[in-house]
């Protein structure tokens, strides 16, 4: 146990020098910094668009008022941002392919954590961290939602879940690299997939809502931080957001493993 | 000009040799509609079935439908080649032959396109069939007529108001970022995501004297019938003008641009 807990120390500690790191080589070309940053307030600014036809409109989504959707697009915004953070995780198929896998594997600790923890990008992830906090906080006061422990602690609990899914989910769409050669589609479709949280899941249909829940859970990533602090989940979806969390890092963890045996690299 | 239906003839065959990623990028158009049907319904029903935004019911989830699909289709990506090519020293081979650099791209780019325009006309027409009896729109055939040219003359209209923006490669290095920056503010200004109206009188007004919304919210407005013949008409006269407008100003600013560029290489 003891020997446990100092190898996580250890790899927090790595995980916060990897962190530095990627910190100081972005500052050092201040200009592709603010470029990101450029890039990632175009792409939110079609994410707030939404927002702003909900708010001018006064639209109810399903049973949320406007300002109880303000908190779900901010978790959206927050999560894209953790998305953009993790390079390592998006890196991967471009990693693949060169065969720059093989330094990374001649490390010592886990490859899985070297490759995906190794680097972060903070131009992409700052706006919408910013944005996305400014605006989960901004909900929260709009409708009014007192803060206590309870509340706090299963918003900040289901968000900590979102994020092992946000891991999860992007690991295993890069990993499929090691069975397809051109990642382009699956991409495409994995992003047009994510986007599908720019709004609440209550405006679905049951069915979408259904396949988003049970079939293929990207709901649970940015839904269910605004429904436990609104006291809209239901025992199953309390449970449900937990199971697959913990199910989806496992399977994840899985795929890295076939994965990494299928890996052939012909560097000189 | 045997040339330039070569160029033209290599972007048809460029297009189709990954067919699976082509319908897979039409596959991801369909996601984003979805949620914004969703959206409109949503709004639609609270609001008791007036009009909104200077469109109808059907009007809006017609617009939403084909936007997507008409935002895929003029985006023409020549940024990222002429910035290729200047950052690469491959337009040194096009200065050396006897071509004009500008038309050969647009030759390549409407032969990229053509498969595009082929599937656009029947997934339109599938569209408006669906429309039809989901939603009650009824479009008219004159409308349907004019859309086509207008969407032909978006597709060159954007392809200039990029090439000129792309010149800027020759003053800047790290400019790859700067294009994808500003494709998703013309993209959501020229009416990609949703109509001009929505973001209120005070741009719509403005968005009249800009060629952007002559790429994608003009062209829908004439499908939708939000706007008559006569002024569909006019549309087509404004997207010809100021396609004549931009292609001067690319020459110029290509040329100009020429001046500073500098190759070196065995």
């Amino acid at each position: 146990m003891k020997e446990r807990l100092h190898e996580l120390k250890w790899y927090i500690k790595v995980a916060i020098h990897f962190g530095k790191l990627s910190l100081q080589s972005v500052m050092e070309y201040p200009l592709n910094f603010a470029s990101g940053v450029c890039v990632e307030l175009a792409y939110m600014m079609i994410k707030l668009v939404y927002l702003y036809v909900v708010l001018s409109t006064g639209m109810n989504v399903g049973s949320l008022t406007p300002d109880m959707v303000v908190i779900f697009v901010g978790t959206y915004i927050f999560m894209t941002g953790i998305w953009m953070l993790l390079s390592g995780v998006n890196n991967i198929p471009d990693q693949v392919v060169k065969g720059d896998l093989d330094l990374i594997m001649t490390k010592p600790g886990s490859l899985q954590f070297l490759q995906t923890f190794g680097k972060y990008n903070f131009a992409l992830a700052f706006p919408n961290v910013v944005m996305g906090t400014v605006l989960m906080v901004g909900g929260w006061s709009l409708c009014k939602i007192p803060v206590t422990l309870s509340s706090v602690g299963s918003f900040l609990f289901y968000l900590i879940t979102g994020i092992i899914l946000t891991y999860s989910f992007g690991l295993m769409a890069s990993l499929l690299v090691f069975w397809v050669t051109s990642l382009n589609a699956v991409s495409t479709l994995y992003a047009a997939l994510w986007d599908y949280n720019n709004m609440p899941m209550e405006l679905y249909p049951k069915v979408i809502k259904q396949i988003g829940t049970f079939i293929i859970p990207i709901f649970l990533v940015t839904n269910w931080p605004g429904m436990a602090v609104l006291g809209k989940l239901d025992m199953i979806q309390i449970i449900w957001g937990i199971v697959i969390p913990v199910l989806a890092f496992w399977l994840a963890r899985l795929m890295w493993k076939a994965g990494i045996k299928r890996y052939t690299s012909a560097n000189g | 000009m045997g040339k330039y239906k070569t160029a033209f003839l290599v972007g048809i065959s460029n297009s189709m040799e990954f067919r699976f990623d082509f319908f897979m990028n039409l596959l991801s158009t369909v996601f984003p509609i979805i949620m914004q049907v969703f959206i409109w319904v949503s709004v639609y029903s609270g609001s008791g079935g007036d009009a909104m935004y200077g469109y109808t019911f059907p009007q809006m989830i017609m617009y939403v439908v084909v936007a997507g699909a008409v935002s895929k289709f003029t985006n023409t990506g020549v940024e990222y080649m002429v910035n290729e090519d200047i950052h690469s020293g491959g337009i040194a081979k096009y200065l050396v032959r006897p071509v004009n650099y500008i038309g050969f791209r647009l030759c390549d780019i409407v032969g990229n396109k053509f498969a595009s325009m082929v599937t656009m006309i029947f997934l339109t027409l599938g569209a408006l069939a669906v429309l039809f009896f989901a939603v009650d729109f009824v479009v008219v055939p004159a409308a349907v007529l004019l859309f086509f040219p207008s969407l032909a003359l978006a597709a060159v209209l954007n392809f200039f108001i990029f090439f000129c923006l792309s010149t800027l490669a020759f003053w800047l290095t790290e400019i790859g970022n700067f294009f994808h920056a500003i494709s998703v503010v013309i993209m959501v200004m020229s009416g990609g995501v949703f109509p001009v109206s929505v973001f209120g009188a005070g741009y719509e007004t403005i968005s009249r004297y800009i060629p952007l919304t002559y790429t994608i919210n003009y062209p829908i407005q004439i499908l939708s019938g939000a706007v008559g013949t006569r002024e569909a008409m006019e549309v087509l006269f404004i997207q010809f003008v100021w396609i004549v407008i931009l292609a001067v100003l690319a020459k110029l600013s290509w040329n100009w641009g020429l001046k500073k560029y500098v190759a070196v290489g065995g």
